[in-house]
This record gives structure tokens, sequence and C-alpha cells, in this order.
């Protein structure tokens, strides 16, 4: 009986040895192929003489044509590299 | 297709189950064994998952997974460690070794944790809440709307069920 209690505290043990983080830090961490897959696709936009024309024209038609999000963060990313 | 291959042909849903299946082993070893604050383990959380989707291509299958990610951990926790060092003017020399025994424990844990992840919802829960969480029978009879007097049968029967699926595991390792 003191060997099954020895033993479940064991797996107890180990299971709060490898309890989960907050659900954010996974969520967060889930997500990084898009992040990485967007990354990508900003540095071959700024790579490209065709996008940064029509940057100039129109930066938000031009960064929602190429299919990102137009987030103030991104637009003024994209002004700052331009600039 | 196993997760690894289907990670690599771009299958996010895979994806998502092997940070859920992995996040409990990369938390316990830079918050339990290399004891970083928290927001150094969350970003510390994040690089590592970074690198194993960087990294992919290097993986054959499933099963080097835990491995692979438990060195990564180790390694960018130990990077992170050195750096806040640094910060303090601390140049003496990182006594690695000093992590080694915690290091070793957590990865022994994780044979439990993957095992638990295969536990059907309820039985995982009330595991979690009991051993992890700390929540009282009581507590967990109203949280989960089960009656009172069947919690302790319950948690022995989730940890007959574990036990189970650890010597599953096993012997499924143990084939060639």
């Amino acid at each position: 009986m003191s060997d099954r209690i020895d033993d479940d505290e064991r797996l107890g043990q180990a299971l709060r040895m490898t309890a989960e983080p907050p659900q954010a830090w996974i969520d967060a961490a889930a997500l990084i192929p898009a992040t990485l897959g967007a990354l990508e696709s900003i540095e071959q936009l700024i790579a490209s003489p065709v996008f940064r024309s029509r940057f100039a024209e129109s930066p938000e038609s031009a960064v929602a044509e190429a299919g990102l999000s137009t987030s103030p963060a991104l637009l003024g990313a994209l002004r700052a590299e331009f600039a | 297709m196993d997760r690894v291959s289907c990670c690599r042909s771009g299958d996010r849903e895979a994806w998502a189950a092997v940070v859920r299946d992995h996040a409990g082993l990369v938390n316990g070893i830079l918050r339990g064994a290399y004891r970083l604050a928290a927001h150094d383990a969350e970003d510390a959380f994040q690089e590592v998952f970074t690198r194993l989707y960087v990294n992919l291509g290097q993986l054959r299958e499933d099963r080097a997974l835990p491995g692979w990610i438990a060195q990564v951990t180790r390694n960018v926790a130990v990077d992170l460690i050195r750096l806040r060092r640094h910060e303090l003017a601390d140049d003496g020399l990182l006594d690695e070794g000093s992590y080694d025994e915690a290091y070793e424990q957590v990865v022994e844990a994780m044979s439990v944790r993957l095992a638990l992840g295969k536990l059907p919802k309820l039985q995982r829960e009330i595991l979690e809440r009991f051993f992890v969480e700390d929540q009282s029978y009581r507590t967990i009879a109203e949280e989960l709307s089960i009656p009172a007097g069947t919690i302790a049968s319950r948690v022995s029967r989730a940890l007959a069920m574990l036990r189970d699926q650890m010597m599953e595991e096993n012997t499924a390792a143990a084939r060639p």
C-alpha cells in the first residue's frame, strides 16, 4: 500500500514539475508559423521595387493588397524602412 | 504521417498540438530547473519554439521531439542566465552542472506529462487540479460538477489510467 502511495506521489510530483505555462504563452507559440510566414512575406515585399512604389502612393492599399494586416505598427515599420 | 512531417508540410493544427504537448516540458526546465523569472521564461519559451519551427527539417520523427526540445530549452536558459549575469557585471564562470539534477528530473517527468496528455479530458483535469493546482476534493467537485464523494476514487482511477498509459508508451517505445 505504501509503495502505491509513494508511486502516486511520484506521479503527482512529475506533473507538478511539468506544469503548463500560462495559456497565453502556448497560444503565442502556436502562432509562430503564421508570424514567421508574415515576416518572410514582409522581407520579400521590402525587397520589391513594385511594392515600394505602390506603398509610396498608398501605404494602406499596398499592404492590404499584399494580404497583410494594415496595423499601425506594420505601416509605421514599413514607412521607417522606406524613409 | 507523423506530427513532425505534418508541421513541415504547413499543418498549423499539428504545430499547435506539438506546442501544447511540450509546453510543460519547456516551462518545467525554464522555471523549475533553471529558475528563470517569469518574463525571461516567457521570452525563452517563444525562442525555443521558434528554433524548433525553423529547424523542423532536422527532425526525422516524433520520438526525437522531447529530447531535442529539452536540449534546446537548456541552451536557451543557459544563454539567458549568462546574459543576465553579464548585465550585472558578474563575470564569474557559470556552473552549468549545478542545474543538471533538476534538469534531469524534469526530463524524466516528461514521460508522465506526455502520458497524461493522452487520457480523456475529465481524468486529465482531475489529476491537474488535484496534483498541480492543489485543489481540494470539494473545489474539484464544484468546478467539474461531479459528486464530492466520488473524487478520491476518481483520482485513484485516473492515476491507474495514467500508469496504464505509461506502460503502453514504454511498450511502444521498446518496439523496434
